[in-house]
């Protein structure tokens, strides 16, 4: 069992966290950045897997097993280099256990607007979180609006110009 | 830190919803991929939708993330979920 902040935090949330699978450390490598200069810089061998976890509330679940109830198969069957714990999604909703979490201080948090109508500003640490929820909405058979030339065109104006 | 894994993560998420495989939203940590619309400060707003999180391995960040994701699917009146991608 892994013992880890994340991880330990995740099992304090049994009913909204599911560890999905593993990625053992010799079966996943790094992208490789292309540089400019085609110079590549060495990076040292990595010794950790990868734990894929999903975090959701009822709603999210229930979506997923809606659109496609073999959805983690499916997954598990695009990477299989994972080690996958594949037991069945339930539906139900985790009333009691959600209320624990209410008494963790979200206050604050509850004031933080929705995460999909922001504009950029300010530097995180985060790397990296795509969020698909745009596509999603339950309204899985509707296609998205936007163009891929429009999430590839510059959204600020050039410095040069 | 993209891994290969997380790209079919997300490649994989994205074929069941949609049929062009766009991300209409992502986060960055450098400021300098704005010119590209990411947007870069992603703890300032709650989780929602289906995501998937790479956060840069650093321990407290990833703590902060892991954290962030189970507020955000439990304040949200939406359907919510992040794919966590973390070391261990």
């Amino acid at each position: 069992m892994t013992t880890n902040p994340c991880a330990s935090l995740c099992r304090k949330y049994p009913h909204m966290c599911k560890f999905l699978g593993t990625i053992p450390s010799d079966q996943f490598q790094y992208a490789k950045v292309p540089f400019w200069n085609n110079i590549q810089i060495p990076v040292s061998k990595h010794s950790w897997k990868l734990q894929i976890i999903a975090i959701w509330n009822t709603k999210g679940r229930v979506c997923l097993n809606a659109h496609n109830k073999d959805w983690l198969k499916e997954l598990a069957k695009e990477i299989p280099e994972a080690k996958w714990e594949l037991q069945n999604i339930h539906n139900h909703p985790y009333q009691t256990a959600l209320g624990s979490v209410q008494h963790s201080g979200l206050n604050k948090f509850n004031k933080l607007p929705n995460d999909h109508p922001q504009a950029s500003e300010g530097p995180d640490k985060t790397s990296a979180l795509i969020s698909t929820d745009q596509l999603l909405k339950c309204n899985i058979d509707e296609a998205p609006q936007n163009s891929s030339s429009q999430n590839l065109t510059r959204k600020v104006k050039d410095w040069r110009d | 830190m993209w891994g290969e894994a997380s790209i079919k993560i997300a490649f994989t998420l994205l074929a069941f919803y949609s049929s062009d495989h766009k991300f209409p939203h992502y986060w960055s940590e450098h400021s300098r991929d704005k010119v590209f619309g990411a947007n870069t400060s992603a703890f300032s707003s709650q989780f929602s939708g289906f995501s998937i999180c790479h956060p840069i391995y650093h321990e407290n960040t990833m703590l902060l993330a892991t954290g962030h994701a189970i507020h955000s699917a439990a304040v949200s009146t939406e359907e919510t979920a992040t794919f966590m991608l973390l070391p261990s």
